[in-house]
């Protein structure tokens, strides 16, 4: 049996459910028939599974709850579905994603033990990699290595290039480092890695706004 | 197949709108309402579209009714201070068949869902926000145990600082099996265990 997560489950026709589940072999989905079987499923639960037959929409023929799902509420729970919601909108259905199923795991870990901001700029980095962006923030976009005392604007594609020493809005070598050696103690540098990644992401996911971002904003308000 | 009448294709096709309905049933139903119910038929033809004409949504709760404010709403013996917040009429109707809230109710419209892109505002949020400023003790959340149950909870409690917010409890239910239940129930109704002695 393949180990995923279950990152969203929908009701299907009478007693079915739609899932979409993270497994080493990427973003997957399909159907879980009967209303007890399905019902069970709730996102953040790790389970095994047994696929049936490739067909359009796959059907999981045996699931087994690996224990019970990650218990979050409050504002971690509205962090972990925008995580969800990063899974289901950005990954590529059926690509191969070997290491991000255990990033996710740690991420829900580090959301119920209350570590918020500094796992999801972890995950989000991950889910970049995953996608192909993981550009350094190490050396500017012609190759020079970044000082820590000058500033640089970062561009979402090209990387990090000199900017005017008065420039508002650049941010610092020694910043951008720490960022990318993901050391995230300090609030500036988080908020810094905020900042670079959601440039990234926003340019992946297009006009269409992240719902859990709005909740979020919203519930934080 | 050949068809004998058109018609007779539409009404299975319209019924098979109902849920639990596939193409046999329909043809079932179709069968016996026009051969052997046809005077029922056309009552159900006629109540049907009576209802579909008159009956809207309480502006004060949004239960079903056929007037502005429903009956729970305008019964002075019921206490306007306390308000049940349910996702679907179906789940009024189940408490009030229990005869075990005296108070309020407020319907959303489902429960809010980012990843199926279901917003507060489209679970009458707003609307709920409205009916608890113009004044109540108590709201009790009597919201589905699921992830948008729990996420549309946070934000509805998100949006009312200082107001008394009360949730349904979450474990075993009546006569439920524990070795049939998953996993996520029992880590519940273990955590909201009560002391017995």
């Amino acid at each position: 049996m393949t180990p995923g997560w279950v990152l969203h489950r929908r009701p299907y026709r009478e007693s079915s459910a739609l899932v979409e589940v993270l497994t080493a072999d990427g973003r997957q989905r399909g159907v879980v028939r009967g209303q007890g079987k399905s019902s069970q499923l709730v996102a953040f639960m790790p389970l095994l599974i047994d696929w049936g037959p490739a067909r359009d929409l796959r059907s999981l023929t045996r699931i087994e709850p690996m224990g019970p799902s990650v218990s979050l509420s409050g504002n971690p729970l509205l962090c972990g579905l925008y995580v969800n919601e990063l899974c289901v909108r950005l990954l590529p259905q059926d690509e191969a994603c070997p290491g991000l199923m255990a990033d996710y795991g740690r991420t829900l870990g580090a959301l119920r033990d209350g570590e918020i901001e500094p796992a999801l700029r972890r995950f989000e980095r991950a889910l970049l990699a995953q996608l192909g962006f993981d550009f350094s923030v190490a050396a500017t976009a012609d190759g020079q290595p970044l000082e820590d005392d000058l500033r640089y604007w970062v561009h979402p594609e090209s990387g990090p290039r000199l900017a005017p020493q008065t420039a508002a809005g650049a941010a610092f070598g020694r910043d951008l480092k720490r960022v990318q050696a993901q050391a995230f103690d300090d609030a500036g540098v988080l908020k810094l890695a905020k900042r670079l990644n959601r440039q990234r992401l926003n340019a992946l996911l297009g006009d269409k706004p992240l719902q859990s971002r709005l909740l979020i904003q919203g519930a934080n308000s | 197949m050949k068809s004998f009448s058109p018609l007779f294709d539409e009404l299975q096709r319209a019924l098979q709108v109902l849920p639990g309905v596939g193409p046999r049933s329909a043809q079932r139903m179709a069968l016996n309402l026009i051969e052997r119910t046809p005077r029922e038929a056309k009552t159900l033809a006629s109540v049907l579209d009576q209802a579909l004409n008159e009956i809207g949504h309480c502006q004060r709760c949004y239960v079903l009714s056929e007037t502005d404010e429903c009956q729970i709403c305008t019964d002075a013996k019921r206490d306007h201070t306390r308000l049940m917040v349910v996702e679907s009429p179906g789940q009024l109707l189940a408490f009030e068949r229990a005869g075990l809230h005296d108070g309020q109710y407020f319907v959303l419209n489902g429960l809010i869902s980012p990843l199926d892109g279901v917003s507060p505002d489209e679970v009458r949020i707003p609307q709920l926000l409205g009916r608890v400023r113009e004044g109540v003790d108590e709201v009790i959340l009597a919201l589905t145990s699921s992830v948008e149950g729990e996420a549309t909870a946070h934000y509805i409690k998100s949006q009312c600082p200082g107001i008394t917010l009360t949730r349904l409890a979450r474990g075993i239910p009546m006569g439920g099996d524990i070795e049939a239940l998953d996993p996520n129930t029992l880590e519940l109704a273990l955590g909201a265990r009560e002391r017995w002695s």
